[in-house]
């Protein structure tokens, strides 16, 4: 058996020397037929989705794209990683523009969705190599983004091949990672994740929209080694019934990330290194660290400042904005920080300015009471929102995810009553088997 | 369960909650912050114990101050 997969292994490696040739090399030229059904054979996974049990080879992925008389759509609407993705590569082959919108993104009535535009069969790469060097070189070619937003409504911010292959890294070592996707594919940090593993031929699995057990279920196969997800998303899978030695990597992003989680990883991943990133929609990605505290080194030092505790980006790193907003050098997150150093700058996250909760004219930062409630034995996940009262304009309102059904909802308000000043209470306490999340897989806000 | 024992359990949990005793019974004159000894806050966690209980908002139609003005919102 051994040398049989060998033998299989040795083929599929001089089959992508093959294709990998350039066109102009007139010895091997193929006819498009037969190069179609060279490509189909090369094995490397591209994209495994547990839920509809579709497998697409980086070979599957080539052909399709090779494929005479198809056409590429202008929106995408869908939450099918494949679909997603396939409109993504196109668009940055044809050096033109898609707009990505989940499912839940709301119609853009009464104007109607532009249709798809032919897509020449003739523009589809012949080898993964080409296919990376015709992407790179796209100047004009656009993604159209929903920020994801925790509260209010999404803003789309459009961007190029530069900003969005920011922070991918190009790392031969790791050409056997697989990648579970848990970000929707449509949104940034899903895009990342894409990139991430198309740069390196990588696989990806899908793990977004599933339910903690099913996602406990595939890291089990021990296929997936490379994790990057939101905070929350740990917070809700952890700790794992046995621990996960095949992650190598774990990646987190997108909200502040607490000492007790990161200890919870270490226990269920043993093997991991675990990276935390900043990066949001507007920027890429653009920050990374290796616990809570972020460092800004080298080039980004100029066009990375905090302000009035709010982490602000120069305009150079941004995406361009689809609608218009107030100009100036600097561009405001939203996030608040709190600063260890100021040279170098040395950071961690405290919340967001915009979701801060106005209880009678106090602000509440709702990740405060949120890490409070967390630090309670029993809980899984919570979610601190603002709900209108009216005594107080606002109270702070809270739903709890708990580990077992054993869980004591009066012990945790007297808790919460020892550690938080009282307009940061919870005014509101539930006991919830489900807690509702943005696409990107943070809690919602509102 | 009547708004008087509705009410009764609710302003008890609130007492407690800040370390005071629960009460007895309801004086229809007390005053809720001078006498029962609660704060915006509690009252704002009032409304919502209420509502969830009763669906009426005590707070909407304007300021109660007394606990017989809350039982009439009550009623």
């Amino acid at each position: 058996v051994e040398s049989f997969s060998l033998q299989v292994s040795a083929l599929s490696l001089w089959l992508s020397t093959l294709v990998a040739r350039p066109s102009t090399d007139s010895a091997l030229s193929f006819q498009p037929s037969t190069l179609d059904s060279v490509l189909r054979t090369l094995p490397m996974l591209f994209f495994h989705d547990p839920l509809s049990g579709r497998t697409v080879s980086y070979g599957d992925l080539l052909a399709d794209l090779r494929r005479p008389g198809q056409f590429r759509p202008l929106v995408v609407r869908s939450d099918d990683a494949i679909t997603v993705f396939r409109a993504v590569l196109q668009a940055l082959l044809a050096d033109g523009e898609v707009t990505l919108l989940g499912t839940d993104a709301p119609a853009t009535a009464p104007e109607k969705d532009p249709a798809p535009v032919p897509f020449a069969a003739e523009n589809g790469p012949r080898s993964h190599r080409e296919l990376l060097e015709r992407i790179r070189g796209t100047a004009q070619a656009r993604l159209v983004l929903s920020t994801s937003g925790t509260t209010g409504r999404p803003r789309q911010v459009a961007q190029g091949i530069d900003s969005l292959a920011r922070g991918v890294r190009f790392n031969e070592s790791s050409a056997e990672a697989v990648w579970g996707l848990a970000y929707h594919p449509a949104h940034m940090a899903g895009l990342q994740v894409f990139f991430q593993a198309l740069w390196n031929q990588q696989g990806m699995v899908r793990l977004y929209g599933m339910d903690p057990a099913a996602i406990e279920n595939e890291l089990a196969q021990g296929e997936i080694t490379h994790l990057s997800a939101s905070p929350s998303f740990y917070r809700l899978l952890l700790p794992l019934r046995t621990p996960c030695p095949s992650v190598r990597q774990i990646t987190l992003g997108g909200e502040r990330c607490e000492t007790r989680l990161l200890e919870s990883l270490r226990t269920s991943f043993p093997s991991a290194r675990i990276r935390n990133v900043y990066a949001s929609t507007e920027v890429g990605s653009v920050l990374v660290s290796e616990g809570e505290v972020f460092t800004v080194k080298g080039t980004l030092k100029a066009m990375v400042r905090v302000e009035s505790d709010e982490l602000q980006f120069h305009r150079q790193l941004l995406g361009e904005f689809k609608e218009d907003h107030e100009g100036g050098e600097w561009y405001g997150t939203g996030d608040v920080v709190e600063v260890l150093s100021e040279d170098p700058l040395r950071f961690r996250f405290v919340g967001r300015r915009d979701e801060s909760i106005n209880v009678g004219g106090y602000k509440v930062n709702p990740e405060e009471v949120a890490s409070v409630a967390r630090s309670f034995p029993g809980v899984r996940e919570v979610r601190i929102y603002g709900q209108s009262n009216s005594v107080l304009g606002e109270i702070v309102a809270c739903q709890v995810l708990p580990r077992d059904s054993h869980f004591d909802l009066a012990a945790l308000r007297r808790y919460l009553a020892e550690q938080l000043a009282s307009y940061k209470l919870p005014r509101s306490v539930e006991v919830v088997d489900q807690l509702p999340c943005t696409p990107t897989g943070k809690i919602k806000r509102l | 369960m009547s708004p008087n024992t509705t009410l009764l359990h609710a302003l008890s949990r609130l007492r407690e909650q800040k370390g005071l005793t629960p009460l007895n019974g309801l004086d229809p004159k007390a005053d809720l912050r001078t006498d029962l000894g609660l704060d915006s806050l509690d009252l704002a966690e009032m409304t919502v114990i209420l509502e969830s209980q009763t669906g009426v908002d005590v707070f909407k139609e304007g300021v109660v101050r007394s606990v017989g003005e809350v039982l009439e919102r009550l009623r």
